[in-house]
Order: C-alpha cells, then sequence, then structure tokens
C-alpha cells in the first residue's frame, strides 16, 4: 500500500492530483493480472510521457522559463565567483592563509551555490504553475547544451569521456534545481 | 485557415473506443477496447496524455467516479465524448473514408 502512495506521489509531479490517484487506480486493477513490473513500468512511462507533453505542449513558454532559469544560475554564478574572489583577496591581503581543503570552507563555498540552485528551481515552479519539472527538464537540457558550449569555446575542445563527465556533474546538480521546483509545485498546489 | 481541432491516428482511435464503451469509458476499459479492435496494447504513458490532450481540445470531457478497492481506493476516471469530438471523429473518417473510395484493398470493398 505504501507503494501504491508513492507511485501516486510521483505522477502527483507531473499531473493534478486527483488524475495521479485515478491513474495509479488504473494501474492497479491492471496490475491485478500482469503483476508489479508492469505497475511501475506503467507509473514510469506515463511519468515520463506526461513529462515531455508539459514541453511539447507549450515549447515557447517552457523555454523561456528556462531560459530566465538560466539567466538567473549565470548572474548568480558570477557574483558568488565575484564575492569568493573578494574574500580569497582580503584573505590574501591580510596574510591569511585559506584553508581550501577544510570542511568549513567547503560549506562556505558549496551552501551558497546550493541555496542558488533551489531558488531557481522555487523560479521554474513559480513561472510554470502546473508544468514546474517540465520547465526544470528544459532548463537542465539547455543548460546541459550551455555548459558544453562553454567548455568548447574556453578549452577548444573535450574527449568524449570528459564530454560524459561534464554531462553527469550537470545532471547531479540539477537535483537541487528539481528539489526546489518540487518544494515550489507543492505550494502552489496547496496555495490553490 | 480551419480552426477545427485535427485528430491524430491514435487520437482517432481513442475516441473511437470511448464512443464504443459508451458510459464506462475508463483507462482500463479505454485500453482493453483498443487492445481487442486493433491487436495492439497502448502503452499506458501514450494513452493518459492522449485522453489529456483530448480534453484539452475540449472533445472529451471526464468525471470521477466512487473510490474502489480493487483500486487501492482510487477513482475512476470516465471519459464521455462530446458533440465537438463527435464532429470531430465523423470528420476525420469521412476524410478516410473519401480516400479510400475506389482504393481496391484486399478483403475491403470501398465502391
Amino acid at each position: 500500500m505504501r507503494s501504491i502512495h508513492f507511485a501516486e506521489w510521483i505522477l502527483g509531479l507531473v499531473t493534478s492530483p486527483d488524475r495521479a490517484a485515478s491513474t495509479v487506480g488504473d494501474l492497479v486493477e491492471g496490475a491485478a493480472d500482469r503483476g508489479v513490473v508492469w505497475f511501475w513500468t506503467g507509473i514510469l512511462r506515463t511519468a515520463a510521457s506526461l513529462l515531455w507533453c508539459g514541453v511539447a505542449g507549450n515549447p515557447v513558454r517552457v523555454t523561456g522559463v528556462a531560459l530566465i532559469g538560466l539567466a538567473v544560475d549565470v548572474v548568480a554564478s558570477l557574483l558568488l565567483a565575484g564575492l569568493t574572489g573578494v574574500v580569497f583577496f582580503l584573505a590574501a591581503w591580510y596574510g591569511h592563509r585559506v584553508p581550501l581543503n577544510s570542511v568549513w570552507w567547503v560549506i562556505a563555498l558549496d551552501v551558497p551555490e546550493l541555496l542558488v540552485s533551489v531558488l531557481i528551481g522555487r523560479i521554474l515552479a513559480r513561472w510554470a504553475p502546473g508544468r514546474e519539472l517540465s520547465a526544470c527538464l528544459a532548463y537542465g537540457i539547455l543548460g546541459s547544451i550551455f555548459s558544453i558550449i562553454m567548455i568548447f569555446v574556453s578549452t577548444g575542445g573535450l574527449g568524449p569521456s570528459a564530454l560524459l563527465w561534464v554531462f553527469l556533474s550537470d545532471v547531479t546538480k540539477r537535483i537541487p534545481v528539481l528539489a526546489g521546483a518540487v518544494w515550489g509545485r507543492h505550494r502552489g498546489l496547496a496555495a490553490r | 485557415m480551419d480552426a477545427r481541432p485535427s485528430l491524430g491516428e491514435f487520437e482517432q482511435v481513442v475516441l473511437l473506443a470511448i464512443l464504443r464503451l459508451g458510459e464506462n469509458a475508463y483507462g482500463v476499459s479505454i485500453s482493453a477496447e483498443i487492445s481487442a479492435c486493433t491487436s495492439r496494447e497502448p502503452a499506458p504513458g501514450a494513452l493518459y496524455t492522449t485522453l489529456d490532450r483530448l480534453e484539452d481540445k475540449g472533445l472529451v470531457s471526464s468525471r470521477f467516479g466512487d473510490p474502489t478497492p480493487q483500486r487501492g481506493g482510487r477513482a475512476k476516471r470516465y471519459f464521455l465524448l462530446n458533440s465537438k469530438g463527435l464532429a470531430a471523429i465523423t470528420r476525420a473518417q469521412r476524410s478516410y473514408q473519401r480516400l479510400l473510395e475506389g482504393c481496391e484493398l484486399p478483403g475491403l470493398n470501398y465502391a
């Protein structure tokens, strides 16, 4: 029974709660003959189809929202890089050695980046109500294309394994954005 | 420019299945009807996105039934073809018929 709630939660990320519940009900009914694997395959395929439909149904708006998220990402990254540079400069000016391998420095450098990613997720959810995760998907695709272009421009190209690494690290960086979008979706649904 | 909604092949299949099922058209029965008539089981993802799209186009309406224990306490979502949907499927099938007129297909006769 708990797994049905989880299935409903997954579908509830890409469609309205009542539609998610009835779709899960249909798949539960079908799974009585076909088994658990069919049920979960059905849930994942339906979620993927609904997610992609959110992009294909209104590509201009979703791409626009994704570009806003990307712009916020670029501006925030530049600000954070600038701020970090100032901190390092001041530390050097006063003769302090910055312990880059200390946990506190890692937290100090990573937490703002994490917060900005969650904020971008919230922005995507706010600008694409009902299509929050589709906007996230579009943002992820555009972000990966942007990263690869920037790497080609700055380094003159990379091998296939390095490109795969860039893509995978990009996907990992999108997790807080996804969390922010899910948070925004739940808040939006609660407010409606 | 024709402002009437155009229908894809699978949309027509789903609309015809809803029409055949009448009052009992919901996800499972629509899927079973399509399987029985076309020998092709539709993917759940394709079916539910098509149903949502047809409702967004205003060709079908949906209502929720009562929750049942066989479905983990979840309600059925029943679909009903409305007049706009009926007009759209009629128009699409007329077009097919016009294309078929004069064609010789094995086992089919369209004079």
